[in-house]
């Protein structure tokens, strides 16, 4: 599932990158600018979800070709999807290495995301509990749709850098306190939230 | 030695009569100031009282850490305040009342000027859901003209957990927003 990791990275960037992966039919490659992609390879996309090997590489972007909101080529061509039991097991293997996640809301309806109820009975619940362990999310419907439209939702908003888990402190790292000086904005941000959360 | 104290402001903003003042009472915790007067003009159609200068009230987060809820006038004219009220912000919560048209029109000149000059992440709450000629939610998002991040909620401003939840929404997005950004730096 590296390549996932290859595809959110080109997204949160930016940057024009170059994606090649492999497929049954040979190499192939997507060609990604800031928060858009290239007209041209949107049916590609199809292809790259659940390839073996992918690598990015920067590449030049012509800002004057025909492109599509990335948003929204992502969400085509995962709307698509119809997942084998191999291809949910991959993921919820891949959910189930990342720890519990935060939720962004965006409005993906308006880039014509099918599974939108899904995606936002996730985020009611993370604003409701807090941080969601997607692994079981993923796996609380054993068969059906509502087991498919989760894997999609998990595929789009993982890519599109919707799901953020705060970085493990390490051992021995100084404590937030003594780093007090220049916190960083998202250490500001979650003492903020908890404290909005402490208030119910 | 003591450590050092830290604000950061929350803007509270939106047309007149959408729940503004209400939204600022539930969220702080200490010193709500607001700045009330006797309507005058369209806006006496409406309700009593106004809010003429900024509602202001603090909630302290921890020992060092405050959150100042500023919440603005409703009216289009004081969007020069944004140069000001952006200033150390971490968001703006647009208001607006589903149920009027003025309202839609007066946000839409609100939020044209804030999407141009204040980047800032925003979320919007559609309040009077529960009335009569309520507009959807992504009528409101199409009439406003909404960029692509900023997601419209239905709240009752009323209910502290809804606008806590509305508030929450915009906070976490600013997280998951702020923790990529982080990553991707190697921080």
């Amino acid at each position: 599932m590296q390549h996932l990791l290859l595809m959110r990275r080109a997204i949160v960037r930016k940057k024009p990158v170059r994606i090649v992966f492999s497929t049954p039919q040979g190499p192939s490659a997507v060609h990604l600018g800031p928060g858009a992609i290239a007209a041209k390879n949107l049916k590609r996309l199809d292809d790259f979800w659940f390839t073996d090997t992918a690598q990015s590489a920067p590449a030049p972007w012509d800002a004057a070709q025909p492109t599509v909101p990335v948003q929204q080529a992502v969400i085509a061509s995962i709307n698509r999807l119809a997942f084998t039991e191999t291809q949910m097991h991959e993921l919820e293997a891949f959910a189930a290495k990342l720890p519990p996640v935060h939720v962004r809301l965006a409005p993906l309806h308006r880039f014509g995301m099918k599974d939108f109820t899904a995606y936002i009975q996730l985020h009611s619940r993370f604003i409701q509990h807090g941080p969601v362990m997607l692994s079981a999310w993923l796996t609380e419907f054993q068969n059906g749709e509502m087991r498919v439209q989760r894997h999609r939702v998990f595929l789009i908003t993982f890519v599109l850098g919707l799901l953020a888990a705060p970085p493990k402190e390490k051992k021995g790292e100084a404590r937030p306190a003594a780093k007090d000086a220049s916190p960083r904005k998202s250490a500001l941000l979650q003492r903020i939230i908890g404290r909005i959360r402490s208030m119910r | 030695m003591s450590a050092t104290r830290q604000v950061l402001k929350l803007v509270i903003t939106g047309p007149v009569n959408a729940g503004k003042t209400t939204l600022v009472k539930h969220l702080c915790d200490a010193q709500f100031t607001g700045s009330d007067a006797p309507a005058t003009d369209e806006v006496a159609k409406l309700k009593a009282f106004t809010t003429v200068g900024l509602d202001f009230g603090i909630l302290k987060v921890d020992g060092t850490l405050e959150l100042h809820l500023v919440g603005t006038p409703g009216q289009a004219r004081f969007n020069f305040m944004w140069d000001i009220l952006s200033r150390g912000a971490i968001g703006a919560v647009f208001l607006v009342d589903s149920t009027s048209a003025d309202s839609l029109a007066e946000m839409r000149k609100m939020y044209d000027y804030f999407a141009k000059r204040v980047d800032l992440p925003a979320v919007v709450g559609a309040t009077k859901q529960d009335l009569p000629g309520a507009r959807a939610p992504d009528a409101i998002a199409e009439a406003l003209g909404l960029g692509p991040e900023v997601p419209v909620l239905p709240v009752d401003a009323r209910e502290p957990d809804q606008t806590r939840a509305l508030v929450l929404t915009l906070l976490e997005n600013a997280l998951v927003a702020a923790l990529a950004e982080e990553e991707e730096e190697g921080l």
